[in-house]
């Protein structure tokens, strides 16, 4: 008893010591949370300059990332690394972005299962792109891939290997060996089946090393725009309803798509398009918006897609008669028809009055006539799926599906380092300080069409090129975080790091009126009727299938549509996490992504890539590539359409106009790489 | 201890009687509509439901105190038993507990590696890519 006494008081003494020890180790340690609410140095600052109602607390940074998804983190931590003083805003934790939900994988041109030249990835992509694509930017990309993916490998991403211990790659829809020639390619490296989340919570784990500070659940009203310079960013935090203005030279915008504004979409219901409606909002241009990515079968009302799975083991599609109505749109390929095709019919079927449910507006994917152990072994997990998705017992009852989309290739103009540009007299013109990655982004590396395993690369490469880009037309400005360098480096910076440029008092009130106008709206539709009048006039008109009346037809009602949001009415008229607020915010956002759309989408005459009309079937270019060019007139810049659409929006009438601008046919080096003429896409 | 407990609830019967006769009082008394008579009616009810209210909370700290009491003097068989949280009902799409935690759709590999393809850590099950997209549990994943 003794002896155990004895330990039991050595052992309380020794932890009586560790407290007693314990504030002076605190203060040796370096280490900072990684998170903190007013910036480095508590230098946040208080004014009244837009309204005594709404104090605006002014932040300085070196550049301000908008969005913490794939792009979002490695353009912030790829700035930190450099050594600025990075801000990151996001509206979600960085590991809520939507990039978790993109299991698939990663193309890239290692050579790990067969030999492999990233020239044969760049001839794919362009080839994918439907030659809307700019060749110097895929150029970048298909180059840079090998190395994007090794980077995130030493970063601790853990994808699945081959016997020998290098990157497994399996094959992917699209890719091909020697210009097409070649057969399959193997690029896709994959994580098990969760290769977003992994990414995501790599870059995350990866960001937390270097000192970028997070401000999470902050939503980003406006860009500061001075002169057609970008300076920065307004946000409103939703916890405590401050508004904050995040003051910088360079702005990285990296928000996502806008999935949301279609009823059936696979997109989280944060995939609202803000970085796109700030641009635009900011009297700067949005690029090829009218592309949208569709895939047949997505279960209705959950937004999940169906594999083609299903009706290539024999899956059919029926309408409301019960009738197997691919039979009349394909005779000989029937349900296996191409995804566009298959679309197209179920949204005749639909517009024809032969959908089901209390609406009709779907159609069902017949199962239960295949034998359930065919499914089980063939289809492992797809029971589980329809009844937590769809409610329904899969051997006794069909699914509900609809055509659903999934993918934007349309975003913010850039070129391929990253920087946002405009068009003016023809030419591109850089915006200063403002810069975009990521799905908000439109480098035009995805042109008309996506393959797929591509955009995950997009993220990574994008990401770090406007991080690298921004490197290296500035200083970082070193008298905010000075204990990072010496004194000699300090002392130098201090002397030629760059100051911000003033900024009005008050900038971002135009974005803090509005917001007050909508905090106590008073009208009579809700914004939840709005939204969902958009997304249904959006899937019923700008949809798979488009022709001339029915996407007027469309353009009208949109426009009313927007003109039903002067009308709106919010019931929460407090400023502490109002997301009554919020969502009407998101709504303002996705009316203009919207109107962009359907006005493009009717301008277009033309059937490129996901852009799919009834009216004009085919391809428009400057020559007509299916025939031999000799002996051809080139067609000038205004009669034909292989251009990008530029598109601009009044915020208040809603009235959008166009303008379209050239496609980069050169790639980055003409030795290294030599550019791919247009052809005729066929696979 | 029991006289007290039983002395208690015969003073909170006797005073529920006295509220149902004031309720009653006052029901009437609005009925008639004489809202100053009704005021010292209303008074009494108001003392008289507060002192039940009070004698309801002493009640309440009474059997509160004869709990922990209990546990103070050797309640062992009480502590043995968790404070249960109550269950909400069971959802469409619960799974009953009874039922195992996950039903395993795909079965791990030996050693994870995959005995056609020799993938290490690659996704379980049938190869994700065999109908041309990324299927898992028959849904498409679009990436």
């Amino acid at each position: 008893i003794t002896d155990v006494a004895l330990l039991m008081f050595l052992t309380n003494k020794n932890t009586f010591c560790c407290f007693i020890q314990l504030p002076a180790v605190c203060q040796a340690s370096n280490r900072k949370l990684h998170f903190s609410i007013y910036g480095k140095k508590g230098d946040a600052k208080v004014s009244d300059g837009i309204s005594t109602q709404y104090p605006v607390v002014d932040h300085e940074f070196d550049a301000v990332v908008v969005g913490a998804g794939g792009a979002g983190l490695r353009a912030a931590f790829g700035l930190s690394e450099a050594g600025f003083n990075t801000a990151c805003v996001t509206k979600l934790f960085p590991t809520r972005s939507h990039t978790v939900a993109a299991q698939g994988g990663i193309n890239a041109a290692l050579g790990n299962m067969e030999e492999d030249d990233w020239r044969w990835h760049f001839y794919d992509t362009v080839k994918g792109s439907d030659w809307l694509g700019d060749q110097d930017a895929i150029h970048y990309m298909t180059e840079q891939a090998p190395a994007a993916v090794v980077e995130l490998e030493n970063f601790g991403m853990p994808f699945s290997r081959t016997e020998e211990g290098r990157i497994y790659q399996r094959a992917f829809g699209g890719q091909s060996l020697k210009f097409g020639k070649g057969g399959q390619a193997h690029r896709c490296c994959c994580v098990a089946d969760r290769t977003g989340h992994s990414l995501l919570h790599t870059l995350y784990g990866r960001s937390l090393r270097y000192d970028t500070s997070y401000f999470v659940e902050y939503f980003a009203l406006d860009l500061l725009m001075e002169d057609g310079e970008c300076k920065g960013v307004i946000a409103l935090c939703m916890e405590d309803g401050s508004i904050h203005r995040f003051r910088a030279k360079n702005t990285v915008i990296a928000t996502g798509g806008y999935g949301r504004t279609f009823f059936s979409c696979t997109s989280a219901h944060t995939s609202t398009g803000d970085g796109n409606a700030m641009v635009t909002r900011a009297g700067l241009p949005c690029q090829d918006l009218e592309f949208v990515q569709f895939h047949p079968t997505g279960i209705y009302g959950a937004g999940c897609l169906i594999t083609e799975g299903c009706r290539g083991e024999g899956g059919i599609l029926i309408n409301s008669e019960g009738e197997r109505f691919m039979e009349r749109y394909a005779p000989n390929a029937k349900d296996l028809a191409s995804r566009d095709v298959v679309s197209r019919s179920m949204t005749i079927e639909i517009r024809e009055g032969r959908g089901v449910g209390p609406v009709k507006d779907h159609v069902y994917l017949q199962l239960h006539h295949l034998p359930p152990q065919q499914l089980a072994t063939r289809l492992p997990g797809i029971s589980e799926t329809a009844m937590i998705f769809a409610g329904v017992d899969v051997t006794k009852e069909p699914i509900p599906v609809l055509p659903t989309v999934h993918y934007n290739m349309g975003g913010i103009p850039t070129n391929y380092k990253g920087q946002a540009i405009t068009h003016e007299n023809g030419e591109d013109m850089v915006v200063p300080g403002l810069y975009a990655c990521g799905e908000a982004g439109c480098a035009s590396v995805h042109g008309a069409n996506r393959l797929g395993a591509n955009s995950l690369l997009d993220l990574v490469v994008f990401g770090r090129a406007c991080a690298l880009t921004i490197a290296e037309t500035n200083t970082p400005d070193t008298r905010h975080n000075p204990e990072n360098c010496d004194l000699f480096i300090y002392l130098s910076f201090f002397l030629i790091g760059e100051k911000l440029s003033p900024l009005k008092p008050n900038a971002g009130e135009a974005s803090v009126a509005n917001l007050d106008k909508i905090r106590f709206a008073n009208g009579s539709t809700r914004t939840s009727e709005i939204r969902l009048n958009m997304q249904k006039t959006m899937q019923n008109h700008a949809a798979v299938f488009r022709t001339g009346d029915v996407l007027k037809e469309g353009c009208e009602k949109m426009d009313s549509v927007y003109k039903s949001m002067d009308d709106i009415k919010t019931f929460d008229r407090g400023i502490v996490w109002n997301t009554d607020l919020v969502e009407t915010l998101e709504l303002q956002n996705l009316m203009l992504n919207a109107v962009q759309t359907i006005v493009s989408a009717e301008a277009r005459k033309e059937s490129r890539g996901a852009h799919a009309r009834e009216d004009f079937k085919d391809r428009e270019d400057e020559y007509d590539y299916s025939k031999p060019l000799q002996g051809q007139v080139k067609k000038p810049f205004e009669q034909h359409w292989r251009k990008h659409t530029m598109s601009y929006v009044d915020p208040k009438t809603g009235k959008v106009t166009l303008e379209y601008r050239r496609v980069i046919d050169s790639s980055l080096n003409a030795d290294d790489c030599a550019a791919i003429p247009p052809a005729i896409r066929s696979y | 201890m029991m006289t007290r407990a039983s002395s208690f609830s015969i003073v909170k019967t006797f005073l529920s009687c006295v509220i149902f006769c004031c309720d009653k009082g006052k029901a009437h008394n609005r009925l008639v509509q004489h809202p100053r008579k009704m005021s010292l009616l209303h008074v009494c009810c108001t003392t008289v439901r507060g002192f039940v209210k009070k004698g309801l909370f002493l009640e309440s700290t009474y059997t509160a105190c004869h709990r922990t009491a209990g546990y103070a003097s050797g309640g062992v068989a009480k502590d043995k038993e968790p404070l249960k949280k109550a269950k909400t009902p069971q959802g469409r799409f619960d799974m009953d507990e009874t039922e195992s935690k996950s039903k395993v759709v795909f079965e791990r590999f030996p050693d994870d590696v995959n005995p056609e393809t020799k993938e290490k850590g690659g996704p379980r099950g049938p190869d994700p890519t065999r109908y041309g997209d990324w299927e898992r549990k028959g849904r498409c994943i679009d990436f």
